[in-house]
């Protein structure tokens, strides 16, 4: 559903990304981490096409992002880590302006069940400076999941968000995940990486230092040794790139 | 040195260092040297050699000595509306006390005093004032080093009265509002004070309406006015207002010298008043208030967080619309009723002019005229004032670009909003231009010109725009945010230089389509056809306007995020 083929950004002299690859199945959640500034902002901004590739090729549900990025973006939902919602639109408006952007039909029904979902009831008019910021990206994971997309993108899903919040959230991204939907996590929160994500890609330095389950990597002799977390691969892996 | 002075200092020292190494990017050098050289030409190309010579040359100076008496007049009636208008339209952003964010987070619960943080909130506006009366006093080029340095203090001290004076009037109506009768209480001297004054000037007017209307020129007019404004209670009341403006327009050191004490007791009034709106007092009145609104109404009804929509989005349909709805709401959210209100006395002032107007053909160019000024400034200035387009939305790239629209689509939307609301206002215009035409002798087929090439000649220069901010985004104003400086002066200046260029090379084919159909029809007819011509130039404007946001279109889509800055200053 989702695929990364040789990717590489380049911001003037820094190369953000380079020659990153891998792909997201139907039903996989897959976990991308990587210390700060490894790269992975910049590469779920390139999937979800808010910048242009250097090079390499992306593709969602088929569809190139760049060469055919309108029936690629009706597949995806990108959740950003800092909601960027519109200041002078109510949380109803903005779910029904999404419906209208990707043409849902049973408006009514889905957004009632969102609102539900997420805990939004009662909210429906507010504008986004009367909401705290965890229901601002509560809003703002509304919108992203309004048209039942089939390509999910999470960068740091969990920020801002109360306990039981938290426990929504993971409990969406799995459920998702359940029916069918491709999910890309990136988080720095390992704990959940490793409780909700079926594999994890580890990225560093703009480039892909492994890729597999937690049991896969944890039995690669060089990177921890049998039964490690998630956590031990990491900095193992992460400490011996740098 | 205490901690508020030590961040002012250093926050003017690192902003002067970002403001200089900005200059080593092109367009802010660029953008210096044209804001340089155009204050240069302004303030000193023409300047009269010999500075020395009281009254000597040109400047508005000059003007002081010929018109001191009416400048005086007329000034203080100018301050007396805008402390007026400050009690009716009150600014939302409080001129003194708009504390950044990082002011709210260190300093809030810093053990600091609101007084304090007032003051130094009122103290740091300052620089504003300093920068505004030196390039006030540099505009109108003083004849002498004395008048000079006589006008900027005198302008500052009027910019200071002004600034604390609304600052004065935020800090009260916030007290009436949120604390009801306890704000009053708090509050009472100044609303007593202004509300006396008004009835004042409107009873003087009132009392001597027959002596205004009976003058038959202008100049006695005048006079007339000016007695009732010097003399009796009205004197009175525009004493305060005609003692600031008398500083900058003392025509001797001396004079102003005398003037300067009145003065400062009015600004150290006003700055008193602001500094005393502290906290401590208000917040104990707002407990009170509570309590009395808890005892008398029970708990307060929940404010309406939004309004209704312009119209109900439907489910399907083109997406432009979406986004036309979209900016549209926000256009919605920030005109309410209650502004649209505050206009009422200015058209209640007009109506009354207009009636006292004994000539109905008088009424009737009065229409003519204002239709026409605003059709004009809607048709050449519209698209440069009306930004509810790309220009508010580009700060949202990161979002539209993740939606399945096209780049022409989204660039269409993004227009529609602010070209819908210009040409509404064209064509309201052009409506009553219609009425008045006859009378006028104004031929129809004009205005139908008009009203149909409008839209095209709008819709092409809401395209220049938005191809400005998608292929220089940082060139233009981007968001809510607001670079400061000549550099960012001399930028707008270029970009506004660049957008006549292509406005003249976009309507050039219209114009030269509907020539040649005009000449046409004149070489078979023999009749200057005026309808047919503009409905073709129109159809050229249209055209052009869909060919090139497609190519607008193409360059959004290829656009970087990472261009947009929004956050400059």
């Amino acid at each position: 559903m989702i695929s990364v083929q040789s990717l590489s950004k380049v911001y003037g002299t820094l190369k953000a990304v380079d020659n990153f690859s891998f792909t997201v199945n139907p039903g996989e959640i897959v976990g991308l981490i990587g210390p700060n500034g490894a790269g992975k902002t910049s590469t779920l901004r390139c999937i979800v096409g808010i910048q242009g590739p250097t090079t390499g090729s992306i593709a969602i549900g088929g569809h190139d992002i760049v060469k055919d990025p309108v029936p690629a973006k009706r597949h995806l939902a990108f959740m950003a880590d800092e909601p960027q919602l519109f200041d002078y639109l109510t949380v109803m408006e903005h779910l029904r302006l999404t419906a209208r952007i990707y043409q849902v039909r049973d408006f009514d029904a889905r957004a009632k069940a969102l609102v539900d979902e997420l805990q939004l009831t009662g909210k429906e008019h507010s504008l986004p400076a009367e909401l705290s910021r965890g229901m601002k990206q509560k809003v703002a994971i509304a919108c992203g999941l309004l048209h039942d997309p089939r390509a999910l993108l999470f960068d740091e899903p969990l920020t801002g968000l109360d306990p039981l919040g938290i426990r929504h959230m993971k409990g969406t991204i799995v459920a998702r995940g359940q029916a069918g939907g491709a999910v890309l996590v990136s988080s720095h929160l390992l704990h959940l990486v490793e409780e909700i994500c079926t594999r994890v890609v580890i990225i560093n330095h703009g480039t892909k230092v492994a890729d597999g389950t937690v049991a896969e990597l944890s039995a690669q002799a060089e990177m921890a040794g049998a039964g490690s977390s998630l956590e031990e691969i990491f900095l193992k892996v992460t400490a011996r790139e740098s | 040195m205490g901690p508020l002075a030590y961040l002012t200092l250093c926050s003017m020292r690192n902003r002067l260092r970002v403001r200089l190494k900005r200059l080593r990017e092109p367009r802010y050098l660029i953008g210096l040297i044209v804001g340089v050289s155009y204050f240069y030409f302004l303030f000193w190309r023409q300047r009269p050699p010999s500075m020395g010579a009281e009254g000597a040359g040109g400047g508005a100076f000059a003007m002081f000595g010929r018109g001191r008496v009416s400048l005086e007049l007329a000034g203080a009636a100018a301050l007396f509306i805008v402390a007026a208008l400050a009690w009716i339209w009150p600014s939302r952003s409080r001129p003194a006390l708009t504390f950044s964010r990082a002011d709210v987070q260190f300093l809030f619960p810093a053990p600091f005093t609101r007084r304090q943080l007032i003051r130094y909130r009122v103290l740091r506006s300052q620089l504003g004032v300093v920068i505004g009366s030196a390039f006030m006093t540099l505009f109108l080029r003083p004849t002498s080093a004395a008048n000079g340095l006589i006008f900027f203090v005198g302008i500052s001290l009027i910019m200071t009265a002004i600034n604390l004076h609304l600052t004065g009037v935020s800090l009260s109506r916030e007290s009436l509002g949120t604390h009801g009768m306890a704000g009053l209480a708090r509050q009472w001297l100044p609303i007593v004070v202004v509300g006396g004054a008004f009835v004042v000037l409107v009873g003087t007017a009132v009392v001597y309406w027959p002596d205004l209307t009976a003058a038959s020129t202008g100049g006695e007019l005048f006079d007339e006015i000016g007695r009732l404004a010097s003399t009796g209670a009205a004197g009175v009341v525009l004493w305060p207002f005609r003692a600031l403006v008398r500083l900058p327009l003392a025509d001797a050191p001396a004079t102003f010298v005398r003037a300067l004490p009145a003065a400062l007791g009015i600004v150290l009034l006003n700055y008193i008043w602001v500094v005393r709106s502290d906290a401590a007092f208000e917040e104990a009145s707002a407990e009170l208030a509570e309590k009395v609104a808890r005892i008398k109404k029970g708990p307060p009804a929940p404010r309406p967080a939004s309004k209704a929509t312009p119209f109900t989005l439907a489910l399907e349909g083109r997406p432009e619309t979406a986004i036309l709805w979209k900016n549209l709401i926000l256009v919605g959210r920030y005109v309410s009723l209650k502004t649209l209100l505050r206009l009422l006395p200015g058209v209640a002032i007009f109506g009354v002019m207009v009636m006292q107007n004994p000539s109905r053909g008088g009424f009737t160019q009065l229409v003519a005229v204002v239709s026409g000024v605003m059709f004009t400034i809607t048709v050449l200035m519209g698209a440069q004032l009306a930004r509810n387009d790309l220009r508010h939305d580009l700060v949202n790239l990161a979002v539209l670009r993740t939606w399945p629209v096209r780049g022409a689509a989204l660039v269409r939307g993004e227009m529609l909003a602010p070209a819908a609301i210009l040409i509404s206002i064209c064509w309201c215009s052009a409506l009553a231009a219609m009425f008045t035409a006859p009378r006028l002798k104004l031929p129809l087929s004009y205005v139908a010109a008009a009203v149909l090439l409008a839209p095209g000649v709008i819709l092409v220069q809401l395209l220049i725009q938005n191809l400005i901010a998608v292929l220089w985004p940082s060139w233009v104003l981007i968001g809510a945010h607001q670079a400061r400086g000549i550099d960012v002066m001399g930028q707008r200046m270029i970009m506004m230089l660049g957008m006549l260029v292509v406005l003249v090379v976009a309507v050039l084919p219209a114009a030269i389509a509907g020539v040649a159909v005009g000449f046409a029809l004149y070489w078979s007819t023999q009749t200057i056809h005026i309808l047919l011509p503009s409905i073709v130039a129109a159809i050229v404007l249209l055209a052009e306007t869909w060919i090139g946001s497609e190519a607008v279109g193409k360059f959004l889509e290829r656009t970087d995020v990472g261009q947009i800055d929004a956050t400059e200053s």
